[in-house]
């Protein structure tokens, strides 16, 4: 199993989608479905995911996260949505 | 109140083009003229997405065999639920494969009954086996999600690597690994498909191996064979608490084989809402929570991780619902489950099941083994 390189372009897994919004009641809360299962995502975690279009490169998404978020230790924000989108390639929910 | 359903598992027919011998549908299939009619399903979708649920999964029988399965996919996916068809794959083309995707369809689930021509097509009671790996090439190109089912047992459970190696060729997403589950025509051919105590502990580190060395690749989810567990399985999530199965026509159970069990009556969609049958319905409540638990579960630790188990096995194998689940080592009736395994593991042949004419058995080709081994009792069709 290998973390994201910057060149890598992270998207949701072939079968993974977003669900439609009247699934989420609580707007803080996104639902990624998936076969047999759903993840609940919030925070930071919905953003990283939201980023992960299939079009841009997992170093521009950490750029957009470094804008949006304030966090002063430097290469946090990479290291942590790294992890991140390891854990869900590992469940076949991302893939890059 | 209960909390809401996940899912719903639509068995929106008993036809089919398979006869497995380890079929979960009912011995008493219901009949074509008795199925609901698109609009009832269509309906079902907009209220299970409505109380909340997710998933649909699309089962049967063979789902393909109703002729509406496009309009009931469109109808699923626009009311946002996520659809999953469980099939065969016998009837479907690669052009009504395009179709079922272009409506809407997210995850289609294929079932493999053996890695080797022969046995497969034995197993099923249909030449099937090789219409399946080139859909399997079919699915791919449509990029949805992709699951092949492997059902291991007995029969098969010796070359249990070669047909991992023979689902990986086929390159889906997921593999699901399931050891045949004794209800049905399962139950009915149980001794010729229980595994032996080292076919068993040969699979754990089989799939073990597989789980690490296809990580990432393929995710493999693996169902216990629960004769051999110490504990039982958390059968359906609990009874009443994550799924609703509404059946051929339009009845509402807790699971696939709740029929089996007397009493039980099963109120219908053409009468009801899908919430009323949830929250409502007497089927629903009858083994919901805890208050129906007996000794030695109503005091144990691990009573909210698996409910007392399955209540279905429980009246299958000691004739009581509300009994633990004999699966588990706690059950004062556990040793139904250790004398069918002593069978399994005694070395002698397996005894000879309830028979069918043997010109329909020869008709699948010659596999050997299994027919001097045994006699199947192969699911038939409604009528």
């Amino acid at each position: 199993m290998s973390l994201p390189a910057d060149q890598s372009v992270p998207t949701l897994a072939t079968g993974c989608r977003w669900a439609t919004p009247e699934a989420d009641d609580d707007h803080e809360e996104r639902t990624v479905l998936f076969p047999e299962g759903a993840i609940k995502v919030q925070g930071p975690g919905r953003r990283i995911l939201e980023e992960c279009d299939g079009k841009r490169t997992f170093l521009e998404i950490v750029s957009t996260l470094e804008r949006q978020y304030n966090v002063a230790e430097p290469g946090r924000i990479r290291s942590d949505a790294a992890n991140f989108l390891e854990q869900l390639h590992e469940k076949r929910i991302v893939d890059y | 109140m209960a909390s809401n359903p996940l899912a719903l598992i639509a068995e929106i027919t008993h036809r089919c083009p398979l006869h497995c011998v380890y079929c979960s549908n009912p011995l008493q299939m219901i009949q074509v003229q008795a199925e609901i009619a698109t609009e009832d399903w269509l309906r079902v979708f907009r209220e299970a997405a409505k109380l909340g649920m997710l998933h649909v999964h699309l089962t049967g029988g063979e789902p393909l065999a109703r002729q509406d399965l496009t309009e009931l996919i469109a109808g699923a996916h626009q009311a946002g639920l996520y659809t999953n068809l469980i099939t065969s794959g016998l009837g479907l083309t690669r052009g009504r494969l395009r179709e079922l995707v272009g409506a809407g369809l997210d995850h289609i689930q294929l079932s493999f009954q053996d890695s080797r021509e022969a046995p497969a097509n034995w197993i099923a009671g249909a030449r099937a086996h090789a219409h399946k790996i080139e859909l399997a090439a079919w699915i791919r190109e449509q990029r949805i999600a992709f699951t092949a089912n492997l059902v291991v047992h007995r029969q098969n459970l010796d070359h249990l690597e070669e047909m991992i190696s023979f689902i990986e060729s086929l390159a889906p997403g997921r593999m699901e690994i399931a050891h045949a589950q004794y209800y049905g025509w399962a139950l009915e051919n149980r001794a010729a498909l229980i595994p032996t105590r080292e076919q068993l502990d040969h699979a754990v580190v089989v799939v073990a191996a597989a789980v690490e060395r296809l990580k990432g690749k393929i995710r493999i989810d693996a169902v216990v064979a629960d004769y051999y567990a110490r504990y039982p399985k958390a059968c359906m999530g609990g009874w009443g608490q994550r799924l609703m199965l509404i059946d051929p026509k339009g009845r509402a159970l807790p699971c696939h084989a709740a029929g089996v069990i007397p009493g039980l009556e099963f109120d219908s969609v053409r009468e009801h809402s899908l919430e009323w049958l949830w929250q409502e319905s007497a089927a629903f409540q009858k083994f919901r929570g805890e208050a129906w638990m007996p000794e030695p579960c109503r005091s144990c630790d691990r009573r909210a991780e698996d409910f007392g188990g399955c209540r279905c096995q429980a009246f299958l194998l000691t004739g009581d619902a509300a009994a633990t689940d004999p699966a588990c080592s706690l059950s004062p009736q556990h040793f139904v489950m250790e004398e069918a395994l002593q069978v399994a593991n005694s070395g002698e042949p397996v005894s000879q099941l309830v028979s069918r004419p043997v010109a329909e058995r020869g008709a699948f080709g010659s596999f050997a083994q299994v027919q001097r081994e045994s006699e199947w009792k192969y699911r038939v069709n409604p009528e």
